[in-house]
């Protein structure tokens, strides 16, 4: 056969094995070019830096070495024999021939051999490494032919919704096993067999059906198209590039959007990308569909009555409609009677024009976001200790820490691409410890297993930091000289002095907890002597009744042990939507401008008012729950809702729907008609993450770039939506493309002084604070001082939640999130993610479902004091007895009807993480959902 | 917002100081309220206060009493 193929792009800038750190470095010679890197590195890697390619197969710098393929020999003065180049490292004065004709026969001769047993038809638009190896190194033809014994006729495995799987063009390279194995750390695949006989193999079944979590890192890999993305299949190899962020979850992963034209052909991870460095999830990865679903809707619609039928209008009426029934209600119940809610799913400049649209053309600060529902006790927290909301770390930093206290959160299925990271630090040998009622997939999962799992129960966070706090004071682990360099004198002795109780004794905490003092003092001990000890939580923390209060008791008990301000330490906030962090810093909060900026302060309200030409409100304006609560009592009558869907996704959603129904005007800005769009008398339709301009913030504060691949399918960016709005209610608001929005956000926000889209493009990213004291931003926080200047410690009572268990309701209810799906769904559901998992299932302790005569799959009623929904079992040792536990992302099982009006006490976050609920089998699926008689 | 809800956030509000003297305490919950409570929840709360026996904790309605006019 005659071959004829262009080298595959994604050969390019591959350095083929990885970055060696270090500071002692080596001088050798590759093809007569003189190059210095580190000791230890490969002659492959070296040959790169002097801007030589040596011919590879199974060498990727994203992996070790491994030295298969045996296509990179090179020569070696003074050595014998061929040896491969990604696996010896390079010695002084090394002198290194990359091609001579003894190497140049041996590749020609295994790439032939290769091409042997390899379809001459998978190189399609240079998608095929080994194609291009062969171009490389000028092999024209095959002389062994097909006929002989060959892998030609082995089925496809087509299982996974999203890639396939054929071992006709596979190599047995073993690079998708190795980044199964090292980049996402599931263990999944495997080499099955011996010699001729070895087949990648997903440990014995079909892909679909092994441990494989479709986080596509084994695709990325794979140096021919045996694993190959259906899309590229479908629609062919992408021609155009186009950097972006993903719009999931909050670690903000850096792709390269793959179009053919107009269209879309996959993600793929970029490997510049600070948060994510080359890896990726299924949903970021594959579940990008979502974009052109054919529900979605593009055109605006309005109706004076709910009852009523949708009708298109243009956008011109839309903007209009809306303008005059906001005026007008404000006309009639006062400039308070409206709001709006900004998403954690839009960008910085989408959320900070609608903020900007409530303060400024309501003339009110009736605006708040969904970070209420998630991560608000954080902000409160993290400001009253540190002084200020964010985390304190960069992902990488994770990479330091030798002791992981992990709380509250499920990396795994929520940040996975973070998990990733966290894994391969727990491999090298860093411990764990879990403080979770669930037992989550980190407790134990393949070469990882938790040093301490703690499993209290759901409502008993602040019990446990303060007896992890009480063993690290009575036993003398305090770190004094950072607490006396870098901490306030008087708040640490007020806390010492409270921590040392007695009360806040592991053993006195034993019974609130239901976890062995002993367990809790080994675990406070292995924190507080690790040289770096880390904090990760999630929504396990902030969405208790003491969430503020924990998010505190986590920063006193990280500053006393001096673990805050250098790299492997810190206090780290997963953030669950892609712009949580962003849409706080925004201005979203109804106390606070941009930067978390009170509206008291006189000073940041002229600020304001100079720049916007409005008098702004010095008092808060009302939290979502005020809102939905004054709706309900008709002070409040009008609503803008960005991009959230509080009809499913806040608690007690059968208080939420009253409140909803009681609006005059409620205006929805969404993809799709969702549960909250059933309330609107207005819905605007909103552009997917394809189509913004923008930026988003991750959880590590990483400001990244969201650039359109295609123009907005409604033909309006969503930014503009709200300048119109505000325009048209007599507040005249414009502006000419995104970045000037990201101009203004600089030029009010100090914290973000130095960022701009010109900068964001020229540095990748930028982790705020961006200013004159840092211009290239800020990976770590709080270095040598904290942002408040010391740190300040604040006693943590523990007050159990008025949420209980009892006779009625003797269970908890907690909830969270799966890997295959994103919060209320209205993304992932509508992807092929749903193969994985179409339903929300309620996990159940085995003796709790045999005492109510509940199989697996039975379908169960749960209730609790405000309401009544139906789901499937399954029972599991995951949960402990008493608690269940169930996921929110369809609207058909909708966890929320029995989750209560229970919050934080400072911020009002939802209690989501404890609901006492009964729970009995049910014969029948019941699709409507019942409000409680109790 | 009902009074029965402002009342019960009020009162987890001033639970929470329990580490604190109750001068400090009442401080801190009126510090909290003027900071992070619209003025139209704080006006309800106070009429309520002023109304008669709300079911708010001695700290919370020393707290409220405190507050400015809203």
């Amino acid at each position: 056969m005659t071959l004829l193929h262009e080298p595959a792009r994604r050969v390019l800038s591959d350095m083929g094995t990885p970055a060696v750190p270090g500071e002692s470095t080596v001088e050798v010679e590759i093809d007569g070019l003189a190059v210095t890197v580190p000791e230890g590195t490969s002659i492959m890697r070296a040959a790169a830096e002097a801007g030589i390619d040596v011919p590879k197969l199974c060498a990727t710098d994203t992996l070790k070495s491994f030295g298969s393929c045996r296509v990179c020999l090179v020569e070696i003065e003074g050595r014998p024999g061929a040896p491969a180049s990604c696996t010896t490292p390079v010695a002084p004065g090394m002198k290194v021939a990359t091609s001579s004709p003894k190497v140049d026969r041996l590749r020609r001769g295994i790439i032939e051999l290769y091409l042997s047993d390899h379809p001459a038809d998978s190189c399609a638009d240079g998608a095929c490494e080994l194609h291009a190896m062969a171009e490389t190194v000028g092999l024209t033809d095959v002389r062994y032919g097909q006929q002989g014994h060959n892998h030609l006729n082995i089925e496809v495995d087509a299982s996974n919704p999203y890639f396939s799987f054929d071992p006709k063009a596979c190599i047995v390279c073993s690079r998708c096993v190795r980044a199964c194995d090292e980049v996402q750390g599931t263990f999944a695949l495997t080499v099955e067999g011996r010699g001729f006989e070895s087949l990648i193999s997903a440990s014995g079944t079909s892909f679909m059906e092994s441990e494989c979590v479709s986080c596509g890192a084994c695709v990325q890999a794979c140096p021919t198209t045996a694993l190959q993305e259906k899309s590229v299949i479908e629609l062919g190899m992408p021609t155009r590039t186009v950097k972006t962020t993903c719009a999931y979850c909050g670690v903000g992963c850096s792709f390269d959007a793959e179009m053919r034209g107009d269209e879309l052909v996959r993600m793929t991870p970029s490997k510049e990308g600070g948060a994510n460095e080359g890896h990726s999830c299924v949903k970021g990865r594959f579940a990008w569909g979502y974009a052109t679903h054919r529900e979605r809707i593009t055109v605006p619609m309005v109706r004076e009555s709910i009852t009523d039928e949708w009708r298109e209008v243009s956008w011109d009426e839309a903007i209009a409609f809306t303008a005059q029934r906001f005026t007008t209600l404000q006309e009639q119940y006062g400039p308070d009677s409206i709001g709006g809610i900004t998403s954690s799913r839009c960008t910085n400049e989408e959320v900070f024009v609608v903020q900007k649209m409530v303060r400024a053309a309501f003339g009110n600060n009736n605006v708040d976001t969904c970070a209420r529902v998630c991560h608000s006790p954080t902000g409160y927290g993290l400001k009253q200790t540190f002084g200020t909301s964010a985390g304190t770390q960069d992902f990488k930093s994770v990479e330091d820490a030798d002791v992981i206290l992990l709380i509250g959160a499920n990396p795994t299925d929520a940040h996975p691409v973070f998990a990733s990271r966290m894994k391969k630090r727990l491999r090298q040998g860093a411990q764990l410890v879990v403080v979770d009622p669930r037992r989550i997939d980190l407790v134990r999962t393949p070469h990882i297993e938790a040093a301490h799992h703690l499993p209290l129960l759901p409502g008993t966070n602040v019990a446990m930091v303060n007896a992890l706090a009480h063993v690290v004071v009575s036993e003398g682990l305090v770190d004094r000289e950072f607490v006396a360099s870098r901490c306030e004198d008087e708040s640490f002795a007020a806390w010492e002095s409270f921590i040392a109780r007695p009360e806040n004794s592991p053993e006195a905490m034993e019974s609130a907890t239901g976890v062995a003092a002993s367990e809790i003092r080994a675990a406070a001990r292995l924190y507080a002597t690790a040289p770096n000890a880390a904090i990760y939580y999630g929504l396990g923390v902030t969405e208790h009744s003491q969430g503020s209060t924990m998010v505190m008791g986590m920063a006193n008990l990280a500053m006393a042990t001096g673990n805050i301000g250098r790299n492997g330490v810190g206090v780290n906030p997963l953030r669950g939507q892609n712009n949580v962090q962003g849409s706080c810093d925004m201005g979203s909060f109804p106390h606070e401008f941009s930067g978390y900026r009170h509206v008291s302060d006189d000073t940041v309200r002229v600020l304001f008012e100079d720049a916007w030409g409005r008098e702004m409100r010095a008092e808060p304006g009302l939290r979502i729950p005020n809102m939905f609560d004054a709706a309900v009592a008709g002070t409040f009558r009008g609503l803008f809702v960005q991009g959230e869907d509080v009809a499913q996704s806040d608690p007690n959603i059968t208080h939420v729907t009253a409140a909803l129904t009681a609006l005059d005007t409620l205006v929805v800005q969404d993809l799709f008609l969702n549960e909250t769009a059933k309330f609107a008398h207005v819905f605007l339709p909103g552009t997917s993450f394809l189509e913004k301009d923008g930026t988003f913030t991750n959880a590590e504060r990483r400001i990244n770039r969201v650039r359109p691949v295609m123009a907005p399918k409604t033909g309006k960016d969503e930014w503009q939506v709200a300048c119109d709005i505000a325009t048209a209610m007599g507040y005249p608001m414009g502006y000419d493309e995104a970045s000037q929005i990201m101009d203004e956000i600089a030029q009010v926000t100090p914290t973000f002084s130095g960022v701009s889209f010109a900068h964001l493009d020229e540095a990748g990213s930028l982790q705020w604070p961006c200013n004159d004291a840092a211009p290239e931003g800020t990976p770590i926080m709080h270095v040598d001082e904290f942002v408040r200047g010391k740190g300040h410690f604040v006693p943590t009572p523990y007050v159990p939640t008025d949420e209980k268990a009892n006779r009625k309701f003797p269970l908890l209810l907690t909830t969270g999130r799966i890997l295959s799906q994103y919060n209320v769904g209205a993304q992932t559901r509508r992807t092929a993610n749903v193969e994985w998992h179409s339903e929300d299932l309620l996990e159940m302790h085995e003796a709790d479902a045999a005492e109510r005569g509940i199989s697996e799959g039975d379908w169960v009623a749960l209730n609790s004091r405000v309401g009544e929904t139906h789901m499937r079992a399954h029972i599991t040792d995951r949960v402990p007895q008493g608690v269940v536990y169930t996921t929110f992302h369809h609207p058909e099982s909708g966890a929320n009807v029995v989750t209560t009006e229970n919050s934080d006490w400072a911020t009002n976050c939802p209690e989501y993480k404890v609901t006492a609920v009964q729970m009995r089998p049910a014969n029948a699926v019941d699709p409507h959902r019942v409000r409680a008689d109790a | 917002m009902s009074v029965k809800d402002l009342v019960r956030m009020a009162n987890q509000i001033a639970v929470n100081q329990a580490h604190l003297s109750d001068d400090d305490a009442v401080a801190l919950v009126a510090q909290h309220l003027t900071m992070f409570w619209a003025p139209a929840l704080r006006r309800d709360l106070q009429v309520a206060a002023e109304s008669g026996d709300t079911g708010l904790n001695a700290v919370a309605l020393r707290a409220v009493r405190q507050l400015q006019p809203a």
